[in-house]
């Protein structure tokens, strides 16, 4: 039986309990797919949705767990710590209950058993517990000693593998000891590399950073180059994207993406200095360049010296050129509606005189003539905010209005739709977007109105960007009354059906951009938008005579254009 | 006879006046239900017989409806693994006959309007 020490009575500082596990925890409002330690769907402060009593457990906080591990609704953050406090709760009553003697363990061994509570759930706890139970392994009532993995992390360094060894040093297991020699090999070879390339000990660096780098040595050895590179310089935030970069693209939840929200907790509390903020303050404004990169296959290490950060649809992203023209030249490629703010970015872009693009540190592209390259890095600042932004929903569409009537046409690149926006304009509709429809959880379309770009030439062209003089764009959101379903043929005549709007519904959902990955809000919004609009469908020919008929059908339900404006 | 059950698991649905889309997160399909195929799943519930299923429908879309009509539905439904347990598509040979017969007694037009249809796409990467 596991035992704590015998007999004290105490109590269970709850309250430093939930510092102590939640300070490097990140919050998940929708359900995401994790692998560690096996794959489970989590949300909130990684609340296990597989767990026996997950049903019950958020019907308290007023969610439904189906909903939830579908991906139809999200967790606010106030209920994720409300949330999270039930699991706490449960998890002491569990420890109590247990463990004879709880009461009476210290605040930092009840954390760190309430830690491996919370996370195992009740279920794992019981398998787990029962086999340390079986194992042959020096308990809690031996003689307390200052924790190394608690007590003084800055001074942890390989010592602590060692006295975790010595800790269990009696044990028979021999896969115990084994475990305990190659933990111990991973740290001693991750602290001689950091040490090599830094001037700077590793004994000295945070037990988590310890355990980040020891884990990357493990798992990804010459891939990590970057990221070693920038943990040995002590540039901590390069460090992080390096770790994100690192995630495979089809598992953004990969342990190096929650090691990277790690470090970058970890330079936001101050408990690293990142040497990027030493030279951002210093009085030469360049950043460090490490080499000259020509391969593509080198590019990671390249790093504007001129940059700027900037918030669009609740996405932070930086973006970085190595010449000042440059960068204010990529401005205007920007999402509409961009400010810039002094927010981290979580996401990085960087473009160079010489046509190259990388983003998140990894090579993305490199385009030689200027326009073309701006184009194309607008193409990903584009696409990348609509993947990520948290409150929207983008939808590739054009989308005009006419009085308070919106009218989206869904539809992608070279699809015909920027043309037949382009004519709608000219005819005084009020431009909104010729790339997405930006569906708010309200369901209300937002402007996004770049110029028009219209794809001329093979698939695949950028297009030319064309502004269309009377694109007036709207800065207010407005509901979709009109959904136009259209496709070209030469020679067609406009002659449109009523459709169903699970069909106009259908047709959105096929053109957003985050469908597969966040399917629930995506079906949520195309369901928003057809709520109040009318569908209608059919083949057009040329787009100056569809976008009159359009303009009928809006006018017959009251909506008309104001034809001055064009 | 076994009653047809809807698979539920691994699957987002949204109702949307008398349609259903369905969202088939297995394999990244988008499909509409029109109304005569929704119904058909709705009471696809594992405790609704066909003779039952046929029953519902003539009192949703009136007395043309009968037991082909049903039976094309829950062809569709399994040809689109939208069915678990309970019915077993039929080969397509027998599936046309139904569509002939349901033509033959309503007419083309109406045959149209009653038969379950289900509309998918697959949402590329």
């Amino acid at each position: 039986m596991i035992e704590a020490s015998c007999d004290s009575p105490g109590q269970v500082d709850v309250e430093e309990a939930r510092e102590a596990i939640l300070r490097y925890q990140t919050g998940r409002n929708w359900v995401a797919q994790v692998d560690d330690p096996s794959p489970r769907s989590e949300i909130g402060f990684g609340f296990d949705l597989n767990r026996s009593d997950a049903s019950a457990m958020l019907s308290q906080i007023g969610l439904d767990r189906e909903a939830v591990l579908r991906g139809r609704v999200p967790i606010s953050d106030e209920q994720m710590s409300e949330l999270f406090d039930l699991t706490l709760a449960k998890a002491v009553e569990w420890g109590e209950r247990r463990i004879p003697g709880f009461r009476g363990l210290g605040a930092e061994r009840q954390s760190a058993l309430l830690e491996i509570i919370v996370w195992l759930g009740p279920d794992g706890c019981e398998k787990t517990f029962d086999l340390l139970e079986r194992l042959p392994v020096p308990t809690a009532c031996d003689p307390p000693r200052p924790s190394p993995w608690f007590d003084d992390p800055g001074a942890i360094g390989t010592a602590g593998v060692p006295g975790l060894a010595r800790t269990i040093h009696g044990s028979p297991d021999p896969e115990l000891r084994a475990w305990t020699r190659s933990i111990s090999l991973l740290y001693g070879r991750a602290r001689k590399r950091y040490e090599f390339e830094s001037d700077a000990s590793f004994a000295r660096l945070p037990h988590q950073v310890q355990a980040i780098l020891a884990d990357v040595q493990h798992r990804s050895g010459d891939r990590a180059d970057r990221f070693w590179s920038a943990a040995a310089d002590r540039r901590w935030m390069d460090a992080q994207l390096a770790l994100r970069a690192l995630a495979p693209s089809d598992k953004p939840q990969a342990r190096f993406t929650e090691q990277a929200d790690v470090l970058k907790r970890l330079v936001q509390d101050g408990e690293l200095q990142d040497r990027r903020a030493e030279r951002r303050h210093a009085s030469d404004p360049r950043l460090h360049l490490t080499r000259q990169e020509t391969d593509p296959s080198e590019h990671s290490m390249r790093i504007g010296a001129f940059r700027t950060v900037f918030e669009s649809f609740g996405v932070v992203a930086e973006l970085r050129a190595d010449d000042p023209g440059l960068l204010a030249s990529a401005l205007a490629i920007l999402p509409p509606g961009w400010r810039p703010v002094a927010e981290e970015p979580n996401v990085q872009f960087v473009v160079h005189t010489d046509g190259l693009i990388m983003m998140d540190g990894g090579y993305t592209a490199r385009v030689r003539d200027r326009d073309a390259c701006l184009l194309k890095l607008g193409t990903l600042v584009h696409h990348r905010v609509a993947c990520e932004a948290p409150a929207h929903t983008f939808a590739r569409a054009g989308v005009v209005a006419v009085d308070d009537c919106g009218i989206v046409i869904p539809g992608g690149p070279y699809t015909g739709t920027s043309t037949l926006v382009e004519e709608l304009v000219r005819l005084g509709a009020t431009y909104f977007s010729d790339e997405y429809a930006v569906v708010d959880l309200d369901g209300f379309v937002h402007p996004f109105g770049n110029p028009l770009s219209i794809r001329e030439g093979r698939h695949g062209g950028l297009g030319q960007a064309r502004v269309v003089a009377a694109s007036q764009p709207s800065i207010h959101p407005i509901r979709a009354h009109l959904v136009v379903l259209t496709w070209y043929t030469r020679g067609a005549e406009w002659r449109p059906t009523v459709r169903t709007r699970a069909e106009g519904a259908c047709a959105l959902l096929e053109n957003t951009v985050t469908a597969r990955s966040r399917p629930g809000s995506a079906l949520m919004a195309a369901r928003r938008v057809v709520d109040t609009a009318l569908v209608l469908a059919g083949e057009r020919g040329e787009a100056r005579t569809a976008a009159e008929a359009v303009l009928e059908t809006a006018a017959a339900a009251g909506y008309t254009v104001d034809r001055s404006a064009a | 006879m076994a009653s047809p059950a809807a698979r539920t698991d691994g699957l987002i649905t949204e109702t949307i006046d008398d349609e259903v889309v369905v969202f088939d997160l297995d394999d990244d399909f988008v499909s509409r239900l029109n109304r005569p195929a929704s119904l058909v799943w709705r009471y696809c519930d594992g405790r609704h017989s066909i003779a039952e299923l046929v029953a519902i429908l003539v009192e949703e879309l009136g007395d043309t409806a009968d037991e082909d009509v049903v039976l094309i539905g829950l062809d569709i439904l399994a040809s689109r693994g939208l069915i678990v347990s309970g019915y077993e598509e039929r080969d397509a040979a027998a599936h046309l006959l139904s569509h002939e017969r349901l033509s033959s007694r309503v007419g083309i037009d109406t045959a149209k309007a009653l038969a379950p249809m289900v509309f998918s796409t697959w949402l590329r990467p």
